[in-house]
């Protein structure tokens, strides 16, 4: 946090060491929420790269008012929930599963380095988006449902209802998968 | 796949990891830093025609502004004195010249990375300095020099405690009056600055060539932050160009700019103020165009706002910073955070952390003007406190221990530091209160 904190400050003098270090740290697990939320490495690629250059506009300004993963985490859910609202989601949920479990991908692309991470992610983007993100942003990046209710602006009930909801619908998923 | 028991846990550990391609970090990096790039630069531009940055004067920011020009001047004097290959006898006659001089001209290019300025500065025989900012020569807007209103002028008087902002193109006068500083100085005979750098040490590097004429060229390394290099003209003895390089130090690293403005407290003008100090980036300040002697007219050093101007006045404490600057700062800190000291005495400096607590504090609905000036007065303490415990770092003799105390422990230590020519400690304690140690302090949980 205090790290944070550091960098965030030299950020804003113009430090484009602290951005680069800001970068590093956390383009792995940004990168890891934008395939979950998409379905989609490129798209993934995309949704960091634009959160990273707005973010590097907002120097000189940027004020951290809590935990910097959780701003960027938002940040990532905001954007990919944007691209995905133009793009048919349910039309191309398999397309975009085929190409993230293909193993075509170079050194230089982004890669999904845990075949059952894939099929996780294969099953999430199944569900309502809604859903989908907050079962992602709660398990996998720790943000509490009172955050995630006001990312999708909507009561707390609400976001705990998508979470049951979601986690049954993958229960029963993962259910047929086995009878399968 | 198994039907998993807990299917949370199931998802948790199956948290995607993806190891991001090289061209992805490539092309998210290169472009995140032109945004930046373009970010700062559009900034400069906003910033520059309301310039009204209050520079702090003390040793800490003893670089910025007029004094920073004296300090090349003098510095790049100073090498002559000290050199080690016969050029001593040159030092006086350089000294002598200077020491005779009336009036100075020049002309500097200060450019940093996030963007560059020039200047064009005169000094009279008393002292004061007249410095007109040309454009920015990363910012097209200000590239037409030709435009006499597209200029901002500063006026500084040093006797009279006085600078004096202009800005023609919207006939605008900021006068900002130093308080706490009586300095009956002049700039050309500012022998103060002879005395501290009479015990620097300068290095003739030979003889160049600068636009046709040979010159006496001499470098000064202060420290490993600065290098000075000042090339004399050896037929009059004075400099024809001086250049210095500045690099942040990492151990003063730590003043930015503060600035608030009148939005932040509901108001809709632009108006902006902000503070700041000290070397945050490296700059290279080039001097150039020297005319020694020549003859200016008074009436252009003159700190009276010329007719049809808007006025605005300002007050600046520019005293020395001392113990109870810091115990104001923190106190005021301890006052907006729940009576916790802060991490770390740079928080002070830190306009992410500094400004919200200026807002909740005097941000009450009120005249937007009042409660932003009343917070301006507040930015001043707070960073006086922290320019008080920069000297003490800086001398290489303080201590902060203040993360985690909170306000009222009387027997836990925030912060020590032992003054030059002291036997003893001084220490802040968590209540606030101040005495004296014979040793560092223990911190004791």
């Amino acid at each position: 946090m205090l790290e944070d904190k550091i960098l965030v400050f030299r950020f804003n003098r113009g430090s484009k060491e602290a951005l680069r270090r800001i970068y590093e740290k956390y383009k792995d697990d940004l990168l890891g929420l934008a395939v979950a939320l998409s379905n989609d490495v490129s798209l993934a690629e995309d949704v960091v790269h634009d959160v990273f250059v707005s973010f590097a506009q907002s120097v000189g300004t940027f004020n951290l008012t809590g935990s910097l993963k959780s701003y960027l985490s938002t940040c990532v859910a905001n954007r990919a929930r944007d691209r995905n609202r133009s793009i048919n989601r349910t039309d191309s949920a398999l397309e975009a599963a085929d190409e993230t479990s293909s193993d075509i991908i170079g050194p230089e692309r982004s890669a999904i380095c845990n075949e059952e991470s894939k099929l996780l992610i294969n099953l999430l983007s199944k569900l309502p988006y809604d859903q989908c993100e907050v079962i992602v942003l709660h398990l996998h990046h720790g943000l509490k449902f009172r955050r995630i209710a006001k990312l999708q602006s909507v009561s707390i009930n609400t976001i705990q209802s998508r979470y049951r909801y979601g986690l049954d619908k993958l229960r029963c998923m993962l259910d047929g998968e086995v009878k399968t | 796949v198994r039907l998993p028991e807990n299917i949370e846990r199931f998802i948790k550990n199956r948290k995607p990891h993806v190891a991001a391609g090289a061209d992805i970090d490539n092309r998210i990096l290169d472009d995140s830093f032109a945004a930046m790039a373009a970010t700062m630069r559009a900034k400069s531009v906003v910033n520059q025609p309301n310039i009204r940055r209050i520079i702090m004067k003390n040793r800490i920011t003893k670089l910025a502004a007029v004094a920073g020009i004296v300090i090349i001047v003098f510095f790049g004097l100073h090498h002559f004195g000290n050199s080690i290959d016969g050029t001593s006898t040159a030092f006086a006659d350089v000294l002598n010249a200077i020491s005779k001089a009336k009036t100075i001209s020049y002309k500097e290019v200060c450019e940093r990375e996030s963007g560059s300025y020039t200047t064009e500065n005169m000094v009279n025989e008393s002292g004061v300095m007249r410095s007109i900012l040309l454009h920015n020569l990363s910012t097209p807007k200000y590239s037409n020099s030709n435009d006499p209103n597209n200029v901002n002028i500063t006026i500084w008087d040093l006797a009279k405690c006085i600078f004096l902002q202009l800005s023609p193109k919207d006939k605008r006068a900021y006068i900002t009056h130093r308080v706490g500083e009586a300095r009956k100085i002049t700039l050309l005979n500012y022998v103060e600055w002879f005395s501290i750098l009479h015990e620097k040490s300068g290095t003739f590097a030979g003889q160049d060539e600068i636009d046709g004429k040979i010159t006496n060229k001499f470098i000064c390394d202060r420290g490993e932050f600065t290098k000075i290099t000042a090339w004399v003209d050896p037929a009059t003895n004075l400099p024809v160009r001086v250049e210095q390089v500045d690099l942040p130090n990492p151990k003063r690293d730590i003043s930015p700019l503060l600035s608030i403005s009148m939005r932040d407290f509901g108001g809709t003008s632009n108006s902006t103020l902000g503070i700041g100090g000290g070397i945050s980036e490296k700059q290279v300040q080039t001097m150039t165009d020297f005319v020694w002697n020549a003859e200016l007219d008074e009436s252009l050093f003159s700190v009276t706002p010329p007719e049809g101007y808007a006025v605005e006045e300002n007050y600046q404490d520019v005293t020395q910073p001392d113990e109870k600057d810091l115990i104001k700062a923190l106190s005021f800190w301890t006052e907006m955070s729940d009576g916790m000291f802060p991490d770390a005495i740079n928080d002070l400096g830190d306009p992410n952390q500094v400004k919200p607590l200026l807002i909740k504090k005097f941000h009450k609905d009120g005249p937007p003007k009042e409660e932003l000036d009343l917070a301006v007065q507040q930015m001043h303490k707070i960073l006086k406190g922290l320019y008080f415990a920069q000297e003490q770092k800086v001398n290489g003799s303080w201590g902060y221990t203040g993360n985690g105390v909170e306000l009222g422990d009387s027997a836990k230590p925030v912060c020590w530091w032992k003054a030059e020519n002291s036997k003893s400690y001084r220490v802040i304690y968590g209540n606030l209160s101040i005495g004296d140690a014979n040793s560092i302090p223990l911190i004791t949980e």
